[in-house]
């Protein structure tokens, strides 16, 4: 797989806030920053602690078991690369430890639902570039 | 200390530009063009206007210092709104007014966000967008699906808002979107972003929209009846997607209290509902969050027919940004001067509409709420 075959968004992957999430995601593992003083999670990064504001942090590994705080179903492509995906849906998913990540919902849709369980999956999609999605758990 | 502004500050002004498409034209020159209109509205020329407040374009232009050259003044007090929509450009014009730092301000908007083809369709560098959330419909539809989950709202409840946009644009020359739109038609739409269809999003338009707002004391010098102030509140949520649940926009709860208390008034006050609409769910989270109906009840009553064309509550008249055109809810404001002054024309005037209420948000981060009315108390 090439960069030139994939046509859809690439993220800052170079942002040196964001690149420890994206080097994890290469690992198939999801992150987010742990605050070292107060041990809050935050996603994305902030370069402080909004609960305790303090400066110092880590990237964690994070629990892969999501809950769906909801779900949008796209039938129009806003970006060309989507087109030969629709419809396709991008969810709102909390994780087990209580961190809100953006992302698309993969694979089967039966059972798709606010409140539906769901676990991350990996797709590779460049050869720097993986993106965390979600799909359904079968309850 | 005073805190009380009822009263205290009018709207003497209106103007705007054709709406649509305006190609060649910039946001700053058809801010003037629009400060123009309202200045002939209020009788007044340049010499009379000791204030300036802008509102950014989508684009980030249309600043003081942009417009300035253009309008070819040097007033006293100038500023510039990040996202006016026009609430949150009221309010500081208000309280410069009061404060004695101007006397006479015109606020203004201007657009081309259609002829220059702003990127709506952009996505940001992140997790999100990579995931292909894009358009400001993603989060109302996100938002929508949620409350339609935890609510059971029909497509029909949620439909009246868009269909009553329409039925309210067909009776106004100005609105682009004027074809019949009944709730069959609305539904047989496919959904874009589902659960929200074609209709249910802001169309995009060219133009610019102007107010003159001056204190009570000069009001009565201008040709127009004037329109005061009578109360304004605010409420934030700057934390944005750090607010756990931000989408279901709790904060403008916080807006609705303060306007409420700080007037003595009720829903049952207000004449007339201007409420800013870039998505119709946006429009049914602020009826609820302001209390016109209860949480999760917002769909029925809709359904009872309140906000169309002969209800008790009357809803953005102009056609709002659904049907009227995109103007970042400022034609909201000059359609609620026109009715309360009584000159909305023989196919939309609401007979005996005395208080206006105008509600507005910049997406999930900020909310702000103004009530208006020809009388001073
Ligand atoms: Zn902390």
């Amino acid at each position: 797989m090439t960069e030139t075959a994939y046509s859809k968004p690439v993220p800052d992957l170079d942002d040196p806030a964001m690149a420890p999430f994206w080097t994890a995601a290469r690992d198939r593992r999801l992150t987010a920053q742990q605050c070292t003083a107060c041990k809050s999670y935050r996603y994305p990064a902030l370069e402080i602690c909004p609960t305790c504001l303090e400066q110092g942090a880590n990237w964690v590994d994070v629990s892969q078991e999501g809950t769906v705080w909801s779900f949008a179903t796209y039938h129009r492509a806003f970006h060309p690369g989507f087109k030969d995906e629709l419809p396709y849906v991008v969810a709102i998913v909390e994780n087990a430890d209580g961190v809100r990540y953006t992302g698309r919902i993969l694979g089967p849709r039966d059972g798709l639902a606010v409140g539906a369980k769901v676990r991350a999956r990996f797709v590779d999609c460049t050869d720097r570039f993986t993106l965390p999605a979600w799909e359904l758990v079968a309850a | 200390m005073d805190k009380d502004i009822r009263g205290k500050v009018a709207i003497v002004g209106i103007g705007h530009t054709a709406q649509g498409e305006l190609p060649g034209q910039s946001p700053e020159l058809n801010s003037v063009l629009a400060i123009k209109e309202a200045m002939r509205d209020a009788g007044i020329d340049r010499s009379a206007l000791d204030g300036l407040i802008t509102c950014k374009s989508v684009q980030g232009t249309n600043t003081d210092c942009q417009v300035g050259p253009l309008l070819g003044i040097n007033p006293r007090y100038a500023q510039t709104l990040d996202y006016g929509t026009c609430n949150f450009s009221i309010h500081l014009a208000v309280q410069a007014i009061v404060t004695g730092m101007a006397d006479t301000v015109a606020l203004c908007y201007g657009a081309n966000a259609r002829t220059a083809k702003f990127p709506f369709g952009f996505t940001a560098p992140t997790l999100a967008g990579a995931s292909g959330l894009m358009h400001v419909g993603g989060p109302a539809a996100l938002a929508l699906q949620r409350y339609k989950s935890l609510y059971g709202m029909t497509d029909e409840e949620f439909g009246y808002i868009a269909v009553g946009a329409r039925e309210w644009a067909r009776r106004n020359p100005v609105a682009l979107f004027r074809d019949p739109m009944s709730m069959a038609d609305y539904l047989a739409m496919d959904y874009l972003i589902e659960p929200l269809r074609r209709p249910d999003l802001t169309m995009i338009s060219d133009g610019g929209v102007a107010l003159i707002l001056t204190s009570a004391e000069r009001a009565g010098d201008f040709p127009n009846k004037p329109v005061y102030i009578l109360g304004m509140s605010e409420a934030s949520q700057i934390r944005g997607e750090f607010t756990p649940s931000y989408l279901d926009r709790e904060f403008l709860g916080l807006a609705s209290q303060q306007i409420w208390n700080s007037t003595g008034m009720t829903q049952s006050d207000i004449d007339l509902l201007y409420i800013q609409d870039p998505t119709a769910f946006w429009v049914l989270q602020m009826i609820e969050h302001f209390g016109f109906a209860p949480l999760g009840e917002g769909g029925k009553w809709l359904a009872e027919g309140h906000t169309l064309p002969g209800g008790s509550l009357p809803l953005n008249t102009n056609g709002g940004q659904l049907s009227e055109c995109y103007m970042w809810g400022w034609m909201h404001i000059v359609e609620a001067v026109r009715q309360l002054r009584g000159v909305a024309g023989p196919e939309r005037q609401v007979s005996g509409a005395e208080i206006a209420m105008y509600l507005s948000t910049q997406t999930w981060f900020k909310g702000g709420a103004s009530i208006i009315s020809t009388h001073k108390g």
